[in-house]
């Protein structure tokens, strides 16, 4: 893929405009099916078990005014279990990462008759899809009690903390996503005349 | 094989800038480089520790010293801004600096990414401490504008603080990067880019 001219510039960022302003879209059935969507996707990887009620799930919030949000409900298990709450903004964790994602791969050019490009434009925003899924993974597996002090518990809340709690993340991880899977290739070479 | 072999003869000295299609082993290498510096660097910083930790102690100094570079740029246009360990207090908002507001993440990758670009040691180390520096100061710009944000304008805050404020600082870090190995890689002659392997 040649990037680089103004032309790729100008697309990328009228692209992420566009895409930005339906975040502030009047009508909300937008910000609703897409919540939903997420919501619907995320439920489906927690291994939630199939013979008691769900001890993690992710609700679109109905509120008005909140219709990039959702709320998250974590059932402990135990004797001293204690439901808790907290609202997550789909927007920011699954929304942004897509969109710039999708921004950047409009702007080159792209042969979209090829399937392969195809493909990476859907395992990009899929791969995006599970990292935004990880908190959630995260606190099924302390709600289940599956969570001990292992290796991979600490590579999960590490992931988590590194991969979703810095802010400059939600753009950084699709922009090195869009590097790796479409290998971008500058349009100018830079050359210098030698006397 | 020949394929591999072609690919290694067209490796574009300067890594990014060939107008010829990108070879496969290049274009996969880069990118685990930077991984490979970045990875520990963010397993470092982000770890959760013990926060009666030595580790946890010197972040929170860290944080200090940054909350009181951020006082004395918000001190030029807000007198009596008064810094105490993290907290950056004035009169008409206050602010505490925690652990990813000094866009620790950015630096990080920037870091990797210009570290593992194929140009000599000493380039690379002088386009990293040039770049950091610079994203330092456009990290500190940054708070201060949030800073005075929260106090003229506090509905604004929260979507320039969680949205443009971190593209912002995404995009400068790009630029950054873009002018970094434009200026310090190795300048070929005309017509010799694209066909030597990086020295």
């Amino acid at each position: 893929m040649t990037v680089g001219g103004r032309r790729n510039i100008f697309r990328f960022a009228g692209t992420l405009t566009a895409l930005l302003v339906i975040l502030g879209w009047p009508y909300s059935f937008v910000g609703r099916g897409y919540c939903s969507l997420v919501c619907k996707a995320v439920n489906g990887l927690l291994l939630n078990p199939t013979d008691s009620p769900r001890v993690a799930q992710l609700v679109p919030d109905e509120r008005p005014g909140f219709e990039w949000e959702a709320i998250a409900t974590l059932r402990k298990q135990g004797a001293k279990s204690v439901d808790s709450q907290f609202n997550v903004e789909v927007h920011h964790l699954f929304y942004l990462p897509t969109v710039v994602f999708f921004a950047l791969t409009v702007a080159g050019k792209l042969a979209w008759g090829e399937k392969r490009v195809v493909a990476k434009l859907l395992l990009g925003i899929l791969l995006l899809h599970l990292r935004g899924s990880l908190p959630f993974v995260c606190l099924e597996r302390v709600a289940t009690g599956v969570a001990h002090d292992g290796w991979v518990d600490k590579m999960l809340v590490l992931a988590n903390e590194s991969l979703l709690g810095p802010l400059g993340m939600t753009f950084a991880i699709p922009l090195l996503m869009w590097f790796c899977l479409f290998h971008p290739v500058l349009a100018r070479p830079r050359q210098t005349k030698v006397a | 094989m020949a394929t591999r072999r072609k690919g290694r003869r067209n490796r574009s000295p300067t890594g990014l800038p060939t107008s010829d299609p990108t070879p496969r082993p290049f274009a996969w290498r880069y990118p685990l480089i930077v991984a490979a510096i970045a990875a520990p660097l963010l397993a470092i910083y982000f770890y959760p520790y013990a926060e009666d930790g030595v580790m946890a102690a010197g972040i929170h100094s860290y944080l200090a010293v940054y909350a009181k570079m951020v006082g004395a740029a918000v001190s030029v246009f807000e007198p009596h801004v008064l810094v105490t360990g993290d907290l950056v207090a004035g009169p008409s908002n206050s602010i505490r600096i925690v652990k990813t507001c000094d866009a620790m993440e950015v630096n990080i990758l920037l870091t990797a990414a210009l570290l593992g670009f194929p140009m000599s040691l000493r380039r690379r180390l002088v386009a990293v401490v040039l770049s950091v520096v610079l994203l330092v100061l456009v990290n500190v710009l940054r708070i201060c504008f949030l800073y005075w944000l929260g106090g003229h304008a506090p509905t604004l805050f929260h979507r320039v603080h969680q949205t443009f404020a971190p593209l912002c600082l995404i995009v400068c870090a790009t630029v950054i990067f873009l002018v970094a190995i434009s200026q310090m890689a190795p300048r070929l002659p005309e017509g010799e880019v694209g066909k030597q392997a990086p020295s």
